[in-house]
């Protein structure tokens, strides 16, 4: 039997830059297909070529041993190919039903002008009664979660008999919760006979929900094969080419003296009575499955919001910390979630992003010293291996691991003590979080007090010293590395496990 | 079964509606506080040629509010709709005194606003340009346009028939009112039962995904700022017959009282939401306030300070209640 979807020998230039050199690839009716490949691999490229986003320079595309030649979106969309972006493209106001026919209606009348709503309706649960997805076609968009969101742009591509599904990311910011439920919806589009290509970062969810997996670098194919053969070792040495032994950087720190101490903090329906002490030179982990209060404790922590309750002791001195630059002037920095819409201006330079915390530094009696800013800038993109084409540069243009590099560039220049880290590597390739991991290694070493408040169980586990386990806005429990282990720390996390009187 | 959905999925949709219905009906009762706040203060308020001599006054801005509220749905703004006034009248009046045909006149006056309008439109569609400023410069050209065509002067209109559209009766109702009735009938209905009036709130709601889904936004779009165009053209008939006469500087401000008739109806100026009902309270809540203070003497200088202070307050009010449901 054909491949459902098979390419041969592509190869794609953009100007004397190639990016692919002849990848072969295959997907199989019913399969889940893992893409993977460090930013820069050409596994964007490739699914774009498949999209009909760009079109290939050599090589042949089949669809059920058929040859085709995807010259559009649209074209893709009507070979049955769908991809499944990370930015979801629904209309918030509108229901379920409008969204997955949104473009289509269902409609009557001359020239098929009015609106036929409840065709619509009965043609969507007709679908989700097909996939068994349980889903009230009634209700807004803009009052779903975002992993219900997700499903709703799985139906839109599934009502067009899509049989080939690209899914970018997709459960980058989904709860672990939600996480399982579209997996389960992956599965009845398995069932099927529909085929997924698969792009994540994440090598735990591709072992739990990939069959087979084909491996990109530097714009060739360096391995492919059932996803049983491959272990997280071997994944990510065919995707950089060596032995990750120090993925994580595994140093032994010495935590210093307390620098900053929560007590009692509370905020209505977020958080309950949260204590903790935080000291120099130390990694502590705040792990939580998301929207158990970790991010917004950080926000909290940095004025970013106001707390309802509680103390924070900064060096040993009580402080009232009701604003980011209150909080920046007492040494905290923080590194938030959503890097475009929190971190980064994105139309300005690196430089420009970089100084700007930091402007009484390079300024002088309001105007700025753009010498200065610039030679300042160079050392930090040297210090960081900030890879960018120059300085001044939109950061919008620069990869999400670099991205995050200049925001953490932003913060180090205002000589933190204490720093903050929500999702610092969420979206973010596994060379480039390989590297920030180190850095931060390197800042415990200086002495500083390192915070991270992440959903990424792996990363908690190999970065810091001591985890601080949230549930529903509460410090359920504190471990220590070397008492860690991914089953004890989703068993608190998913609330299955319960101490009290941790940290007071 | 995958419980993607944890609530009841038909217990979820009367919730919905009653939220819509609050916030629907909060600025109707507005609208019946500020009436009844100027029934007690004078007794020549609540009497029935004073309630259809209001709805007479406001028919030329809720016409003109109404086109603003498809605009301003899609996300986008038409500041040029007061300079289309205008423009539109003084070749309406102009035509009708050159053919002395009422029909060739009103025609005439109605196509130069659609014209106009999807200038607007195209301009906006397919060269990608900001409403904003498409519009703020059409307004600004427009308004000289009128200045050369009348030579600033008022052009008189004496042909009965035309005069019918401004000061005409339907039984005991003026003709306008019964323009405006019909004009919020077919909006209401285009924007509840068409696929046009889908694709309206989609390209607000999201214009990428929209595009994504195949809907023809340029298309679509540039039928929404005619549309604006050819209402700010009808308005304008009605207005110059009203007057009996096209002045250069008629329509002047009209934009901005019709964009604050579509927010006070709870139109987003986000986009991908709103309705004409709520533009049609609006629209009535201005006229009140206006009639309200002429009735019992309000210097017009404080009856700005007033209205500007209801719009806010209005608005404040509106938020208040949408931060609730969050």
């Amino acid at each position: 039997m054909p491949a459902l979807l098979s390419l041969q020998k592509i190869e794609k230039s953009f100007g004397s830059n190639q990016i692919l050199h002849q990848v072969d690839f295959h997907l199989q009716k019913g399969q889940v297909h893992a893409l993977l490949g460090a930013n820069g691999a050409g596994k964007s490229t490739l699914m774009k070529i498949i999209a009909g986003e760009y079109t290939k320079d050599a090589g042949t595309i089949r669809i059920e041993g058929e040859d085709v030649h995807i010259l559009s979106p649209g074209h893709a969309k009507r070979q049955g190919i769908s991809v499944i972006h990370q930015e979801l493209s629904l209309v918030p106001e509108f229901t379920v039903a409008e969204n997955v026919y949104l473009g289509k209606e269902p409609a009557q009348g001359p020239g098929s002008f009015l609106l036929s709503r409840s065709e619509a309706a009965r043609k969507t649960i007709e679908l989700l009664d097909k996939y068994q997805i349980e889903l009230d076609p009634h209700r807004k968009v803009k009052d779903l979660s975002i992993g219900q969101q997700q499903v709703v742009e799985i139906l839109k591509a599934i009502s067009e008999d899509s049989r080939v599904l690209v899914m970018d990311e997709p459960t980058a910011t989904l709860t672990a919760a939600e996480t399982n439920q579209l997996f389960e919806v992956i599965h009845s589009l398995k069932s099927k006979g529909i085929g997924i290509i698969y792009i994540s970062h994440r090598l735990d969810e591709i072992q739990q929900i990939c069959d087979w997996v084909t491996i990109l670098k530097d714009g060739r194919k360096t391995a492919e094969g059932p996803i049983a053969e491959f272990g997280n070792e071997r994944i990510i040495e065919c995707m950089v080419g060596r032995q990750m032994d120090h993925y994580y950087p595994n140093t032994k720190h010495n935590p210093g003296e307390v620098v900053l101490e929560l007590q009692h903090i509370r905020k209505n329906g977020v958080l309950r009575n949260v204590s903790a002490t935080f000291r120099k030179g130390e990694i502590v982990g705040i792990f939580g499955l998301l929207g158990a209060g970790q991010s917004e404790l950080m926000r909290i922590i940095f004025g970013a919001d106001r707390a309802d309750g509680g103390q924070l002791i900064c060096k040993g001195q009580a402080v009232q910390i009701d604003s980011p630059r209150t909080a920046m002037s007492h040494g905290i920095a923080l590194v938030t979630e959503n890097r475009k819409e929190e971190g980064l201006v994105l139309e300005l330079g690196s430089d420009q992003n970089m100084t700007l915390t930091s402007m009484e530094q390079f300024s002088g009696y309001g105007l700025r010293n753009l010498g200065k800013i610039k030679e300042i800038a160079k050392e930090y993109v040297g210090k960081l291996n900030i890879k960018l084409h120059a300085l001044h540069h939109p950061v919008k243009h620069l990869s999400g691991g670099n991205q995050q590099k200049v925001i953490l560039g932003k913060w180090l220049l205002t000589s933190p003590d204490i720093i903050l880290l929500s999702e610092p590597t969420r979206g973010i390739d596994i060379g480039a979080r390989s590297e920030i991991y180190h850095l931060l290694d390197r800042l415990a070493h200086e002495e500083k007090a390192i915070v991270i408040a992440s959903s990424d169980v792996d990363e908690i586990l190999g970065l810091c010293d001591r985890v601080l386990i949230m549930f529903r806005g509460e410090i359920i429990a504190e471990v220590d590395q070397a008492d860690a282990s991914i089953e004890l720390l989703m068993e608190y996390a998913s609330g299955a496990r319960q101490t009290t009187g941790v940290g007071g | 079964m995958n419980m993607i959905n944890s609530t009841n999925p038909v217990a979820s949709k009367p919730a919905v509606n009653r939220l819509s219905l609050i916030q629907q009906y909060g600025m109707f009762f507005i609208l019946i506080l500020v009436a009844a706040i100027f029934t007690m203060l004078t007794p020549n308020f609540l009497t029935p040629s004073n309630l259809i001599n209001i709805l007479r006054q406001v028919s030329v801005i809720g016409i003109v509010a109404a086109g603003q509220t498809l605009v301003i749905i899609t996300s986008g703004i038409d500041l040029s709709v007061g300079s289309i006034v205008g423009l539109s009248g003084a070749v309406s009046a102009g035509v009708t005194l050159a053919t002395g045909n009422a029909f060739l006149g009103i025609a005439a006056g109605l196509l130069t606003g659609m014209v106009f309008g999807v200038a607007n439109g195209l301009l906006i569609s397919r060269l990608k340009l900001t409403p904003f400023i498409v519009t703020l410069a059409s307004m600004t050209m427009l308004s000289g346009f009128t200045l050369i065509y009348t030579g600033g002067n008022p052009i008189l209109v004496t042909n009965p028939v035309y005069k019918f559209i401004g000061q005409g009766y339907v039984g005991p109702i003026p003709f306008p009112v019964v323009v405006l009735l019909l004009v919020y009938a077919i909006l209401y209905f285009v924007l509840k039962r068409t696929v046009h009036g889908q694709y309206i709130y989609a390209i607000g709601g999201n214009e990428k995904a929209s595009l994504l889904a195949g809907v023809r936004v340029n298309l679509h779009k540039t039928i929404v700022y005619g549309t604006s165009g050819l209402l700010a053209g009808l308005a304008s008939v009605i207005l110059t017959a009203r007057l009996s006469s096209a002045t250069p500087v008629a329509g002047t401000g009209y934009e901005l009282d019709a964009i604050a008739a579509v927010i006070l109806g709870g139109t987003s100026l986000f986009g991908g939401k709103g309705s004409v009902v709520g533009t049609l309270i609006g629209v009535l809540l201005l006229g009140i306030l206006t009639s309200g203070m002429n009735l019992i003497n309000v210097s017009p200088f404080y009856q700005n300070v007033a209205k500007g202070l209801i719009v806010l307050l209005a608005v404040i009010i509106d938020r208040m209640i949408n931060k609730e449901k969050q």
